[in-house]
């Protein structure tokens, strides 16, 4: 009996020091501050931010008018201008079939999934946060907007950390830690040093036409900052499907590299 | 169906098509787009799920032996987007012609849907077929 009203309060005390370690559990909105792990208190306040409601699919990227510049090609420089150019050489010479580092179930992240078409995505708004869901593999990421920076100890993923803030009907984010096995675009790699800066926002004209201007920046791999601009179109009435790869993974990738058919 | 309707959503697939993709895989790579197969059958199975759609087609051949036809299609979003619902595909145990990109190793009975032929008459082009040398530009 007695062992067992020890460990009972050991339990509670380590409990409480959980939550005493960030702030206080029965505190909300911390010091008055909207943060995404203290939301109560500051949901009406989402109220004032864009209708950004139902899904969102990519669509295609309009033809450069007449007479305006052809659209931005990225310019690598150093190593991983050789290394995409022995990439783009074996595409010529293997009738575009070349081998992958990873299967075909591994999800692109950052920045290839915001590019990614005929999957929609969605954002959904709460607190000190916005999260975005892909329905390409079920990718799914978050956008601090609690005022926070990203971590001394940050630990790279294919989603990096997002910290992002409103400027008006705009959301502007910026993105680093990104892992390098992620591609800014088919056989573009990229170093750790990338960050990305994104502005997103509904046309002026258009409500249910979104647009996200992305600038990667890369100082080993890119010798300027390259641009793009995805838009999208909503539909208000559809949602997110699931998106199980490893169900139903029909073009396993082999030992070489190459998809095969299942 | 009016042939109207099917005139309309296939130019719906088309545009679709021509979409950028960070592909998960290449249909290019997969499936040889340079050449088509044509052949009758029936739908017996239609997965509806991502990353692609995937319809079953039984084809009996004269002596009654049964091949079954594996065929890839777009993802069910983009199904969505030119109106076609699972039902749509599945049909109704009717015969259907089938044009599809054969598998680029030579995997027999691997497909690449380019189009249905139902025989109620809809008909639904996901693509051009390579093989037809009359199909006007666009």
């Amino acid at each position: 009996m007695e062992i067992s009203r020890a460990l009972r309060i050991g339990m509670l005390a380590v409990a409480c020091a959980a939550s005493a370690g960030v702030g206080g559990a029965a505190e909300s909105a911390k010091g008055g501050k909207v943060s995404a792990a203290f939301p109560k208190g500051a949901y009406a306040q989402l109220n004032s931010l864009p209708d950004w409601g139902g899904v969102w699919v990519l669509a295609r990227p309009a033809a450069p008018a007449a007479g305006q510049p052809p659209r931005e090609r990225p310019v690598f420089k150093g190593e991983y201008l050789a290394r995409y150019e022995a990439w783009a050489a074996q595409v010529k010479n293997n009738n575009g079939v070349v081998p992958r580092e990873t299967s075909n179930c591994m999800p692109p992240g950052m920045p290839n999934m915001l590019a990614t078409a005929q999957y929609p995505i969605e954002f959904l708004f709460t607190p000190g946060r916005v999260t975005a869901h892909h329905e390409a593999w079920m990718q799914w990421r978050s956008i601090y907007t609690d005022g926070r920076d990203h971590p001394a100890d940050l630990e790279p993923g294919i989603f990096g950390h997002s910290v992002g803030r409103w400027e008006g009907g705009t959301l502007v984010v910026d993105t680093i830690g990104i892992k390098t096995i992620t591609e800014l675009g088919a056989g573009m790699k990229h170093s750790s040093k990338l960050r990305i800066t994104e502005r997103i926002q509904q046309d002026a004209k258009d409500a249910d036409t979104l647009r996200i201007e992305v600038t990667m920046e890369d100082p080993d791999a890119l010798a300027q900052p390259y641009h793009v601009t995805h838009t999208f179109k909503r539909q208000r009435d559809w949602s997110l499907m699931e998106f199980i790869c490893a169900e139903n993974d029909r073009n396993p990738v082999n030992e070489a590299g190459l998809s095969t058919l299942k | 169906m009016s042939t109207l309707l099917s005139g309309l959503r296939a130019a719906a697939l088309l545009a679709l098509l021509a979409l950028p993709a960070a592909a998960h895989h290449s249909v290019a790579g997969q499936f040889d787009v340079t050449r088509s197969v044509k052949f009758s059958g029936t739908v017996s199975r239609v997965d509806w799920i991502n990353p692609h759609t995937y319809i079953y087609v039984d084809v009996t051949d004269a002596e009654g032996k049964v091949t079954v036809w594996k065929l890839e299609s777009l993802p069910v979003a983009m199904m969505r987007k030119a109106g076609l619902s699972r039902q749509d595909i599945q049909g109704d145990g009717k015969p259907v012609e089938v044009i599809a990109n054969p598998a680029r190793n030579g995997t027999a009975g691997l497909g690449y849907i380019v189009n249905l032929r139902y025989a109620d008459g809809r008909n639904f082009q996901f693509g051009r077929d390579p093989s037809d040398k009359s199909a006007a530009t666009e």
